[in-house]
């Protein structure tokens, strides 16, 4: 079964153009590009942040939206999480109410349709899974790179989304950090089997996580497959490790 | 588990209550609050534009006269009044547009003719009754440490006189005196030494601080200050047109209560007996009324020596509940309008701006006058909130924090659309992802985030408002029951000893401001490290 179809066709107002076309029926799929390829707007496309003149998204059978029909779903009915390479948690609200504020949005959308229903994603344990105990009280100013990305991915887990969007979520986290989150990804990966979309410009991370691979390049899709043939077809301009985080 | 989202839970609630809170806070136009219920029934649903105190506006050169008077009228009849004083063209104008006068005393006649001659309208006072009550003269007056003599008027042109106060040639002491000089043949060759103050009262204060060395004021002025002024000349009357304080008895919709018995109580012996007290001349055409009214011994006058009397105190509170109200009333529009042009890019983004910054750059006068042209009773709008709603904005309470209202706007928009500028807008985005809409994550992420500038927004209205002046002055006029800090202290530079007696206020003043800033800064620290 297809879990993620993605058609677009946008021109920026920069001149920049968008071609995509991809399809995943894969647990983790991995955007590859270097900066300014289009990985991250391809994301804001399925979150709907931004509005592609052209595009049709479907997430299974659920349609995000289409430009023919004209459907276009507003960014909190997509149930897409979004965890960004700067986490943006709430400065004003402790780490708990961070984690909870989509589940509360959820449940205010949902009342008066199916009360009480249990959560299906539960809060004690993404504590427990991310480790997340000690910080609960804390506020995000008081918190490490890593811990902050820890924060962002239960948040958007318990927002109870059918995709995460994680946009380089290593990429503000230092070097000697990245592996402990990394399992941490691997471990809610095993625990939710959340389809995920990964984008990175980084080989380690998408050879670790990803089952499969759309490679990017100025806006186009230049190769996909599984991530050993996908990354070793396009030797010439492997983006490194070393590069600077995209800005 | 605590809520994340409290305001998104109450705020259908809270606008309506915000409302009702702001509708209760205003007081009655007059600023009462002890109405006699049965006034009240007939129209409740203009109640509020009715005052029960007999409205009576005179001449500021009557100002100590009729204080006496009115003081000992209410003390006899139990009635109240309010006094207005103020120069009779601004009076004038007051009733010409709707002000509800019940009596109205001119320093001279011509703009009680004018409202005599004007066409009769609907809502508008007519003159019922008018009579020529008191007489005035000129004199010539000098600083009691002046060395030189004046005996003629000839002797104005001495060099030892190097300026020369007279009232501005638009109120009438000013006229007469320009007249009296110009049948002497004096006028031109004096005027480069002649300096006008905006009524008697400002002429007079030049020549008290010998800012003047010599000044032509009404013979009533001198009695004011006997130990600063000497009257060196009485200038002959027939070198003027008779100086007449005519009397007119007002009637318009609600007439109230004791305005004919007041209209008689000023022509009665008692009150001639001090109008003479004062220097005035009493027309002989006045009536006994001394059978009607039982007669008491007249009070102390009421020149208040305190720093810090009722009325002081009134001011104060009035102008921190109009500070409240002003930005209780702002702030939804100016949280709306911070976050749209902060946020939202539009076609017409500049013209709003322009329009909500309008009264930050025009004088605030202009800003007034425009106000007085669109609500005055007469006009379309301030006729309609009138009738519909029984609201009176133009020399009401209303107006006064319409006003402050009006040019405080700019000021609160500007600081929380500075507060939401400096929000990054990808926390509102990362709220939607969550599930949260449009409405949602703004109550609870982008309006938290940019509390500090909404905080700063509120204070600054807060303090604008106290310190209104210009557009008041114009749209509310200087009422005794509407004033405000910055009026009191204005309307005091009139009186004997007003300035001293503004101490207080200034004191207050402030202090008020102070605490408004130190309290903001305390709340903004306060959000930092929450």
């Amino acid at each position: 079964m297809t879990l993620i179809q993605f058609q677009c066709k946008h021109q920026f107002a920069t001149g920049f153009q968008l071609d995509i076309e991809f399809e995943s029926s894969h647990g983790v799929t991995a955007l590859f590009g270097q900066s300014g390829s289009g990985k991250t707007s391809v994301l804001n496309i399925i979150a709907g942040v931004i509005r592609a003149q052209e595009a049709l998204v479907r997430l299974g059978d659920r349609v995000l939206c289409d430009a023919q029909s004209g459907i276009y779903l507003q960014p909190e009915r997509r149930h897409v999480g979004f965890v960004f390479q700067d986490h943006l948690l709430f400065p004003h609200l402790s780490v708990t109410k961070n984690l909870n504020y989509g589940y509360r949005c959820r449940q205010s959308d949902r009342k008066g349709k199916t009360q009480n229903q249990k959560r299906a994603v539960d809060f004690d344990r993404v504590v427990n899974v991310l480790e997340l105990k000690d910080l609960l009280h804390r506020f995000p100013r008081n918190l490490s790179g890593g811990e902050k990305q820890r924060v962002a991915i239960g948040r958007a887990l318990l927002s109870e989304p059918d995709l995460l969007l994680m946009d380089e979520p290593l990429a503000a986290v230092d070097d000697t950090l990245k592996d402990r989150v990394l399992s941490y990804f691997e471990k809610v990966i095993d625990e939710w089997s959340i389809p995920t979309l990964y984008v990175s410009h980084n080989q380690s991370e998408v050879h670790r996580l990803a089952e499969w691979v759309v490679v990017l390049n100025s806006g186009k899709v230049q190769s996909h497959g599984k991530p050993e043939k996908a990354l070793d077809s396009n030797v010439d301009q492997k983006p490194t490790s070393n590069q600077p985080s995209k800005t | 588990m605590h809520n994340p989202l409290p305001v998104v839970f109450t705020h259908r609630i809270l606008v309506p209550l915000w409302f009702t809170m702001i509708l209760s806070a205003v007081p009655s136009s007059g600023g009462q609050t002890d109405l006699p219920v049965t006034d009240r029934t007939e129209k409740p649903r203009k109640s509020r534009a009715s005052t029960q105190a007999i409205s009576f506006l005179a001449a500021s050169s009557t100002t100590e006269v009729m204080r006496e008077i009115c003081t000992q009228f209410e003390l006899q009849t139990g009635h109240k009044v309010e006094l207005t004083l103020g120069g009779s063209a601004s009076l004038a104008r007051q009733i010409l547009s709707g002000a509800g006068a019940d009596l109205f005393l001119s320093a001279n006649e011509r703009w009680v003719d004018t409202i005599a001659q004007r066409p009769n309208r609907r809502g508008l006072s007519r003159i019922e009754n008018r009579i020529n009550l008191l007489q005035n003269r000129l004199v010539v007056v000098l600083p009691t440490t002046a060395s030189h003599k004046v005996s003629t008027l000839q002797d104005l042109l001495n060099d030892q006189i190097e300026n020369l106060a007279l009232a501005n040639p638009s109120v009438p002491a000013g006229i007469y005196a320009r007249e009296a000089l110009n049948a002497t043949g004096l006028l031109d060759s004096l005027e480069s030494k002649i300096i006008s103050g905006d009524n008697v009262r400002t002429t007079l204060a030049y020549v008290e601080t010998a800012s003047a060395q010599a000044g032509i004021v009404y013979a009533t002025d001198t009695y004011v200050r006997p130990e600063k002024l000497k009257t060196a000349l009485s200038i002959p009357s027939h070198l003027h047109s008779p100086i007449n304080y005519p009397l007119a008895l007002l009637r318009h919709r609600r007439p109230r209560p004791g305005a004919i018995e007041l209209f008689k109580y000023l022509q009665s012996p008692q009150a001639a007996t001090i109008y003479k007290k004062h220097q005035f001349i009493v027309n002989k055409t006045t009536q006994d009324f001394s059978q009607a009214i039982p007669h008491t011994d007249p009070t102390p006058s009421d020149k208040s020596t305190s720093w810090f009397s009722s009325k002081e105190w009134a001011a104060v509170k009035r102008s921190c509940l109009v500070g409240f109200c002003v930005v209780l009333l702002s702030l939804p529009g100016g949280i709306f309008l911070g976050y749209i042009l902060a946020r939202i890019p539009f076609r017409a983004k500049s013209l709003v701006e322009v329009l909500v910054n309008l009264p930050l750059v025009l004088p605030p006068v202009v800003t007034g006058y425009i106000l007085l042209l669109t609500f005055n009773s007469e006009a379309p709008v301030g006729q309609l909130l009138r009738e519909w709603f029984g609201i009176k904005i133009a020399f009401a309470w209303p107006g006064l924090v319409l006003s402050a209202a009006v040019m405080s706007f700019p000021l609160m928009v500007r600081a929380i659309r500075l507060g939401f500028q400096s929000v990054d807008p990808r926390y509102e985005i990362a709220a939607r992802t969550l599930g949260a809409t449009r409405t949602v994550s703004f109550f609870t992420v982008s309006l938290p985030l940019a509390k500090s500038g909404v905080i700063a927004g509120c204070v600054l209205a807060f303090a604008r408002s106290l310190g209104e002046f210009g557009a008041t002055v114009m749209l509310v006029s200087q009422r005794e029951s509407l004033m405000n800090i910055p009026l009191l202290i204005y309307a005091r530079r009139d009186e004997p000893g007003g300035l001293t007696a503004s101490w207080g206020l200034l004191i207050v003043s402030l202090l008020l401001a102070g605490s408004a800033l130190a309290a903001s800064e305390y709340l903004e620290r306060r959000g930092q490290t929450s």
